[in-house]
Formats: C-alpha cells, structure tokens, sequence
C-alpha cells in the first residue's frame, strides 16, 4: 500500500480493438507523464487532452492523446493521466512496459485505483460499501493466480540459486572474521551471475516467440560468417534484387552485436525461430560495453538452443581450448550441425561438415534439410510464455543483474555491497513471482554452510 | 516516603538498563526521577560473556547509541585495550569497529557516568511484583537485597531488563545452577508476576566459554593479534579537548584515547584428538541428552555442535583474549561449551600453547525466561500494558549491542510516557536500531536475536560512520543529549563535523583528476579513501569527516536511489494502524493475513507489510478497511 508510486494499468479490455486506454494516478504523475512523453514545455492542466509523442524507447515514438487530471479533482483524487493509443497486442504492451522501467512506478495492485479513490474521498457511499468485497475477490485471484505461477520451476529455481549467490556474498561481509567463510572466487561469481542471466534473458526472449518453435542457434567464432548465413536461409543473399539484407554484415570482427530471431519456414506447418549471436570471443574487460553486452547475449541465447549450427570456414570443430568462455559447446545431448562456411574459398570439407556459401547460395538447400531433419528428431517442448508480472520481474531482475555484473569483474571485483545490494533488488523481484526469500532464508544458507561462531 | 516516588523504574544493571536509565534521565532532567533497580550494584555494567564492544553491524549499532547521546561508546573508549575496525579493507558501509575492553575498567566507567547523574538513584533488591490499577502501571515492590524488607516504588514507568536472570539456570555436564550469571542467584517472582498479568514466555539458551589463567598460558608460542595502530575510538566526544568536558566530572578521560595500554590476543585452536572426546562424551553433553531444551544460536555455536554439525573439520580456531589489566584471566573465545569439566579440560589442553592451562572457570550455558516480543511495540512498551517497557534479552535478542540499542528506546520512551508524551520509533531507513526494533515486532523469533548488516535493506546509508549525521540532531531535539556538559559537547561536534562536510563536498564539486570529475573517478572500484585525500591536498578535515564524504559520495547513485524511494513511501511507511480494530472480525480479509495483524498487531502500515503471509494486495484491501473503520468510528 504504497501511496507514493504512481500506478498503472489497461484501463480498456485487453485483447484486438481500435483503442487501448492506460490510466497511470499518484502524487508524481506530471513528473511519469514527461518521461514518457517529453515535452519542451510541460503541461499538466485540468482535464486536458492533447496529442504527444511517446518516447518507448531508442527510435521507438508513437503519437497518443494524453488526457491529463489534476488533483483532487480526478478519479482516484491524485495527479492521474490517460494514454490513448493503438489497440492490439503490442503497443500497449510496450507503453505498460516502458510505463514500468520508470523510476517509483508499479503496476496497480487489485482494486488499488479504487482504492485510492475512496481514500481521497472520491467515491459515492453505496460504491464505497461495495469496494471490500471486489478488492478481495481480487486478491484471491492474484493471489491463486501468484501461486500458479509460483509453480513455475524455472522461477523457483533462479531464485533458490540468486539466494545461494547472494548468501555467498553477504557471508564475506557479515561473517568475515569467522576463519571458516571463505569467499566466493570472484571468476566464480562472474560465471554464476552470467549463466543465471543467460537463463533468464532466453526465457523472456523465449516466452515471447508465437509458437514453441525449436531454437537455432548460428554460433561460432567472430567472423565466421554466421550472419551472412543467417541472411542466406531466410533468402536475403547480397543478389537479392531489392538489395535487402536482415542482418548487417561485414568482414570486420564484431560487426554482430545484436541477437537477431526470425522465423525460418522449412515447409507447410514446419518451422523454427532461427537466431544469429554475435561470435563468442573472451570475457571483455569492461562489462558495461555494448561488446559486453553482445557477449551475454550471445550466451543466452546458446544456454537455450535446441539444434545448433556450429559455423566455421576452415572447418574446425570447437575446441573447448579456444572456445572457453562458451557456455553450451557442441555435444552429444545438442544436436548440432557442423557448417564449413565461405565454401567458394579453397579447402576441403570432412564429414560431417556441410559446405555453405551465403554468397552464391551454394549448399543453403542442404543445410535446410538438415535443420529440418534435426527438428523432426526432437518434439518441441512445450513452453507457456511467461505472464506480464512474470515478464516484468524477469526483466527488473535482469536490470539488476546486469548491475551486479558489471561490478563482479572476474579480474577486478567491486566492491561486494554493492554487488549484494543488486542481488538482492535481483531477488526481490524474482521473489514477487516465486517464492519470496529474505533475509532469514539467505541466512539460513549461510549458517547451514559455514560453521559460524568463533 | 518522597524518596520511593520516581518517574521511572529501570530493572536491571545490564547493558540494556544503563541505557535506559542514562536516556530516561537525559530526557526528564529532574533529580532522582529515575530509580535502577540491580540485586547487585557492585557488578552493574558487567561484562558477562565476550568483554568486546562492537564488531561487524554491532560497531555500528555502538556508533549509533553514541550518536542518540549514549553511555556505551564512552564506557568502551575508557576501557579499550584492543580496538580494531574490522573489515576496514572493504567499503565504508561495512567497517565494524570493535574493541575489546576492560572488563573492570568498563564497567567502573559505566558506574561512573550513572553516579554522576542526579537524576538517577541506583537501588540493591529485587522486583517481587509489579503493581497494576486500572490497566497501568503504577509501582513495583522490590524486595532489598539481603533482607525480607518489602519496598513501594511508585512511579509511572517502568523498564524491565531481566538478561539471563529470569528463572535463569546455568549448565555444566549434569550439573545445574540456578543463576542468570556465574555465583549469582536467578530473578524468580518477575517471571510469575508477568505470567499472571498475562504475558506469554518464551525460553532461551546461551553459553560461555572456559576461562583460562593467563601464566598458565605459553603465551609467546602463540601468534599475536594486535589491534589497529592508530586506535581508533568509538565516541564522536573521545579525543576532544572541549571545555565542557573538562566540566564534566563523569567523563574526566574523554580527553585523550586510547586511555589504557593496548593489549594483544593470541590465535590457537582445537584438534581432532579433542573432538574425538567430545563425540564420545556427546551423552553427557546437556545441549544433546534433553537436559537444554530451550534454542541457543546459530551464530554463536557450543564446540559441541561445531564438532556435530561440521563433522569433517579436524581443528576451529580459538582466540585468547585478555579480559583486563588487573587480572590473569583469559577468555576463550571460540569454545562456548557446557560440557562436563573433565571434558573441558581435555579440550583445552589439546590446544597449542594450552597443555599445561588452567582453568580458572568452567564454561556453561545458561537458560532463561523471555516474553515473546509480539507483545512489544517497536517504542519497547508492551502492548498489554501501558507504562511497563521491555528491553535487551527478555525480548530474546543476544549480545551487550542490541540490549543497549533496546535499552535506549525503552528509557527514552518510558521517559516520554510518564510525562504524557507519544512514543516514538526510529525507522529502518534511520538507524540499525530501528531495524533491531522493528524486526523485533514483525518476525517470530527462532534463535536469540543477534544484529548482521544483511538485515539492513539501506546498509549504504546505515553507516558506522554517519551515524552523528544521522541522530544526533534528532537526539537533542527528543531531550536525549540533555544539558550537561556531555551534551554541549555532543552539539559541537556535530556542527564541527558538518561543517568540514560541506567544505569537503565543495572540493568535491569543483575538483577533476584526469580531466575527468572527482565525483564520477571516486566510483571506480580500486579508488581508495588515500587516493581520495590526495586528490585534494589542499584540504583538511577530520578523519571521520573524510571518511563519510568518501562513502556518500562512492554510493551517490544508490543512495540517491534509495533515499527517493524512502521519501515517496514514507507517509505509507508511517501511516498508523488502529490500536482497537478488530482484525479476526474482518471477513474480507484473507485468513492468512487476518491471523498475522491479529498476533502482530502491527502500529504501522509499513509494519504490517512486513509481516509473513501479507501481501501488498493485502495492505490496500487493509487501507480501505481501516478507513472505513475509522469514518465508522468519526459517525458515531
């Protein structure tokens, strides 16, 4: 019952219409409204409807009529706003979205607009009798429906193991005079902290394809020409007539920084989500690069592959040697395609390898089959796209877990509170869709591994 | 009879009733207002276990009660004979200064300070009842130490410190004492009298380890361990050559610190030989044949359940460690234990440098009586009766720290109900003493409460360091510092220190290294507090204002973060819950929820979202009850 955060919800049906409305109230309101809709000259008038771009994001803006209300005299009696913006499943998504990722905003709680409004004295006798019952009968389907999603082992899982991490942590501050605490390695902390993000990102990024459709993963070494392969099955060859290309390519090392998916049809109802990384190298030395950041997903995406397209032009299989910092190298439980790329430069092809050249197309039809073979050989298994909150906490608990890696340096870590204070904003929000553990729980690892006492 | 007349009772002569008649007497300034009620004065401020002050989150906690105007930082900077920050070579948010001290000295400098306030008047004898008319608290009997002679003590508070007395029993092998403490006797008709004025006990275990003679000891085969060079104190008052010190009579050493020589520790351990013995003498240990049933600490383990518990270690480390100047006794810390004595000695024998020790106590372990701390608001009152305040190990916390943090609270607040003020609480984003206090009232207690900085959620702001910053003008604005000399002192330390503080922050502003802003390198990991201080050469200031610049400004953005989300919440934080609602009888509460507000009873919103089975959904459908109740009640 936090009164200070400005909340927000779809305030019209969720589903295919013309029109979606968000409502945002509380006491910053004017403050959420020009972050999300700057304007040189901010306004927040009574009962004003003006037409303002939305900012949701880098090259992402959207015009919307905003409605603005001033308090007392709104629905909930705060500084309250309406967005009125294309309908469908996407735009509203990413204005409640970008909504989220403001500072002192949350998604309004069962019946908390209401609330709200009967606080500040703005409801009528009989809707106030009323508004107990609703917000209970509210609750209990959140608090079934928290519980449901609770069950979801990933979840569960990724929290049990950010409170280990965290106990791991916090037990080199709290008990460091203890002989018997031996801290976390700092290699060994990086190394946690990026599989449990990779996990994490790929379930968001998972959740949020149509389908369970199996994941191809391109991966291999910078420069392998992965990306050229990538434009290559989904058609788009540098002799496309239109010159259009999907991904950009280029001989320099590094040219991928994105993760890019698209869908990749392989014949009627058969079809999989193909995704090109960027090349896995080394462990860069500022984690907060965009090199970095390509890095991680790069491993995320790998953690999560169903089939995997190892890429290499000289046909050299990975060696764990020169791929160390590769989460997921080829194996017998990944089904994996060995791909000589560049196959119109000199050299020979050993089986397994498949000679491919994304230039004149040679040998694309090949590896189709293959992809389709591969993918007839393993049912997808069945994923439920995680639920806004979930989606929400994942994504604030990556937020928080991207801090924390960019102070667990494998060579030079930072300072370990800080690094436990965003673990614990990591576990925070994966507790408000799992299983909450606080302070007693992290304890309790702590005492249960070290003996404790001197 | 006008002596028996007082403002306020304080039972109990331990860590935490010090403080709350020292704070009582701050806040009501009259002559023998405050009566300490102790069956021994002679021992009061004693060291009974561990002789060290401070440590990792109770350094802080230390800092803390010095800022709110305080008595332990002082007793421990007269008596330190070991002082150390621990942790100093991580951030600022998680240095713990401790000191091991002097048990005499302390303790004489404890008895000190409380002589030399008028307001306090210690009495010898022990609470038979405490007297109750019309729901409060008007008296207490006490029965004079050594006689049968039944004494009236009116008053309109009273704070009850019991430690380990209250029904205490102490445990060696098979042998019990009644006792809360070594050859002195348990406080018996306390724990009846709370009984039948209803409260509801719990029942606790703690233990202490064998005392060695220091001769007896091959001290210099050991590896020492000495403290700090230079040490450092606790108090923002030790070290200052103020007027008003020189003034004050209670505090004639403030002027210099350390005030006693420094003393160093020797390192041993236990061996596998050792351990062997305890697993074959387990059926004679009290803590595994039922003989103690009652919960002792995770933290805080007996040897035996160390050599249990973590069965593959072959040694754990021990540490010896002087208990004073003015006696040969050395404490063990590290082997807790209520083994029998033959055992005992097997042990300690089995320890390098040891093998011709003797031992000059036996270890033990002790239960005792306390009442669950539901029943307690965060202020220390208890809930079921307005005017009696609990405070220290009856609330089922452990260690001299938190008892003092207790004991603070409770006589402030006792203070203020017998002049008819409101109680007041100290939030979880102020101080680690109101994140003691409100863990207290939101968390069912399973082991002795003991404080860690992991249980701070605003562990960057929490700092020993900027603990003034953050008390001290709420201390004298709340009648804590008082005006003695002590006082003054307090005041122009503070605004000395913000002083250099802003100057320091100004540098900050203006100043670049490398071309970049100080304020944005003073974030890189490997920038220390010395690269700090040459980055700005012509500066000067005081270490502690150095140091606290240092830390606001390498935690700026999370702080900044955190200090946003404290302001927005903090009128839901605040807000206060209704003392007569009647929670089983609100249907629409889920069951889960109704049964935490119903045994909580919690006095604030932000309270009740602490409690276990409450979910935020929960608090709105509570809001909009309680003001429905409240509007209800307005009606008629």
């Amino acid at each position: 019952m936090r009164l200070g955060d400005v909340i927000f919800a779809l305030a019209s049906a969720p589903g295919p219409s013309g029109h979606a409305i968000i409502r945002a109230s509380g006491p910053a309101s004017p403050d959420v409204l020009n972050l999300i809709a700057p304007d040189r000259s901010p306004r927040f008038n009574p009962s004003r409807a003006d037409i303002r771009l939305l900012d949701l994001g880098p090259g992402l803006r959207l015009p919307a009529r905003v409605l603005t209300f001033v308090a007392p005299r709104s629905f909930t009696g705060e500084h309250a706003f309406e967005l009125i913006v294309p309908g469908g499943a996407l735009v509203p998504r990413a204005v409640l979205a970008r909504l989220g990722s403001i500072e002192g905003t949350r998604p309004a709680l069962p019946g908390e607009f209401s609330a709200r409004a009967f606080l500040n004295g703005r409801l009528s006798a009989d809707d106030a009798e009323r508004l107990p019952a609703l917000i209970a009968a509210r609750t209990r389907a959140e608090v079934s429906a928290a519980r449901a999603g609770a069950a979801d082992p990933h979840l569960a899982a990724w929290a049990d193991r950010l409170a280990h991490l965290l106990a791991l942590v916090e037990s080199a501050i709290d008990f460091v005079d203890q002989e018997d605490v031996r801290p976390i390695e700092p290699g060994d902390l990086h190394r946690a902290l990026l599989d449990l993000r990779a996990r994490v990102a790929s379930r968001l990024a998972r959740g949020q394809a149509s389908r369970a459709e199996p994941l191809v993963v391109l991966a291999g070494r910078p420069s392998a020409g992965k990306s050229s392969l990538f434009n290559a099955l989904l058609g788009f060859t540098h002799t496309h007539p239109r010159g259009l290309v999907r991904a950009l390519t280029h001989e320099a090392p590094g040219t991928t920084r994105d993760v890019l998916r698209a869908t990749l049809e392989l014949g009627p109802g058969r079809s999989v989500t193909l995704i090109d990384t960027p090349g896995v190298d080394e462990i860069t030395r500022d984690p907060r690069t965009p090199h970095a950041a390509a890095q991680r997903a790069a491993r995320a995406a790998a953690v999560h592959a169903d089939i995997l397209i190892w890429c290499d032009p000289l046909a050299q299989a990975p060696d764990p040697a020169h791929t160390p910092h590769h989460p997921r190298p080829p194996s017998a439980d990944l089904p994996s395609i060995f791909v000589r790329t560049k196959a119109d430069r000199p050299g020979s092809t050993p089986p397994p390898w498949l000679p491919v050249c994304a230039l004149d197309g040679r040998g694309v039809s090949a590896l189709k089959d293959a992809i389709t073979h591969a993918a007839s050989r393993r049912e997808p298994e069945p994923v439920a796209p995680p639920s806004e909150r979930q989606a929400r906490a994942m994504h604030a608990a990556l937020a928080d877990l991207d801090e924390a890696l960019s102070h667990a340096h494998p060579d030079r870590p930072g300072p370990g509170e800080i690094i436990a204070e965003h673990l614990r904003g990591a576990l925070r929000a994966l507790g408000e869709v799992s299983r909450p553990l606080g302070v007693e729980e992290v304890l309790a690892r702590i005492f249960a591994r070290s003996c404790i006492g001197k | 009879m006008l002596g028996d007349r007082f403002e306020v009772v304080v039972v109990g002569g331990g860590h935490a009733g010090v403080e709350a008649a020292w704070a009582a007497a701050g806040v009501l300034g009259a002559p023998r207002s405050v009566a300490l009620v102790t069956m021994n004065p002679g021992v009061i401020g004693a060291m009974s276990c561990n002789p060290a002050i401070g440590g990792l989150a109770k350094g802080q906690l230390v800092r803390e009660i010095d800022a709110m105007g305080g008595l332990m930082g002082l007793a421990a900077d007269a008596s330190s004979i070991n002082s150390k920050v621990l942790s100093e070579s991580k951030g600022p948010a998680v240095h713990g200064p401790r000191a091991q001290c002097d048990k005499f000295a302390y303790a004489r400098a404890v008895q000190g300070l409380l002589n030399a306030r008028p307001e306090i008047c210690i009495i010898a004898g022990g609470v038979e009842s405490i007297r109750v008319e019309q729901g409060r608290v008007y008296a207490v009997e006490v029965r004079a130490s050594g006689t049968s002679t039944l004494r009236q003590l009116s008053c309109q508070s009273v704070v009850l410190t019991t430690g380990t007395f209250m029904r205490g029993l102490m445990h060696t092998g098979d042998d019990r004492t009644p006792g809360g403490r070594h050859g002195e006797a348990p406080a018996g008709p306390i724990a009846s009298a709370l009984v039948s004025l209803g409260f509801e006990l719990g029942r606790l275990k703690t233990g202490t380890p064998p005392r060695l003679r220091r001769a007896s000891i091959r001290w210099d085969d050991l590896e020492p361990q000495w403290g700090d060079d230079p040490a450092r104190p606790f108090s923002e008052l030790s070290g200052r050559r103020d007027a008003a010190l020189a003034a004050s009579s209670a505090a004639p050493s403030l002027d210099r610190f350390p005030v006693l020589a420094q003393a160093d520790c020797r390192q041993t351990r236990t061996c596998a030989a050792a351990h062997e013995v305890i697993r074959a003498n387990l059926h004679r240990a009290p803590m595994f044949t039922g003989q103690i049933e009652s919960i002792g600490p995770r933290y805080c383990p007996s040897i035996e359940d160390k050599v249990v518990r973590f069965a593959d270690r072959t040694e754990h480390g021990v540490f010896l460690e002087p208990e004073s100047h003015e006696s040969d006794w050395i404490y063990c810390n590290g082997i807790s234990t209520s083994l029998p004595r033959d055992v005992q000695d097997v042990i300690v024998r089995s320890m390098p440098g040891c093998s011709d020790a003797e031992i000059v106590r036996y270890g033990y372990a002790v239960e005792y009586d306390m009442v669950r701390p539901h029943q307690i608001f965060a202020t220390g009152e208890t809930r079921r009766l307005p005017g009696l305040f609990l405070a220290g190990q009856i609330n089922g916390t452990s260690g001299y720290e938190e008892a003092a943090a207790q004991g603070l609270v409770a006589g402030l607040n006792a203070a203020r109900h017998a002049r008819g003020l409101d109680g007041v609480t100290i939030g979880r984003d102020e101080a680690y003493i109101g994140v003691l206090m409100d863990d207290l009232v939101t968390k069912t207690p399973l082991e002795p409460y003991r404080m860690f900085t992991s249980r701070a959620e605003h562990r960057l702001l929490l700092r020993a360091d900027n603990a003034p910053d953050r008390l001290t003008a709420r201390a004298g604005a709340l009648g804590l510092l008082g005006c003695t000399g002590l006082g003054e002192a307090r005041r122009r330390a503070l605004s000395e220190r913000t002083g250099e503080i802003d100057a320091l922050n100004r540098l900050v502003d203006a100043a670049r290294v490398d071309g970049e802003p100080l304020a944005k390198v003073i974030r890189r990991t490997e920038f220390s507090l010395g690269h700090f201080r040459q980055a700005l050469p012509g500066a000067s200031a005081s270490r502690g204002a150095w140091l606290t610049v240092y830390a606001a400004r390498r935690y700026e953005p999370l702080l900044r973060k955190q200090q946003a989300d404290i302001r927005r919440n903090a009128a839901s934080e605040h807000r206060p819950l209704p003392s007569d609602a009647d929670y089983a009888r609100w249907d629409s509460l889920r069951a889960e929820a109704r049964a935490a507000l119903d045994k909580f009873r919690p006095a604030t919103f932000g309270q009740a979202g602490r409690l276990e089975g409450i979910t935020p959904a929960d608090l709105t459908l509570l809001s909009v009850l309680v003001e429905r109740h409240r509007r209800s009640g307005a009606a008629g």
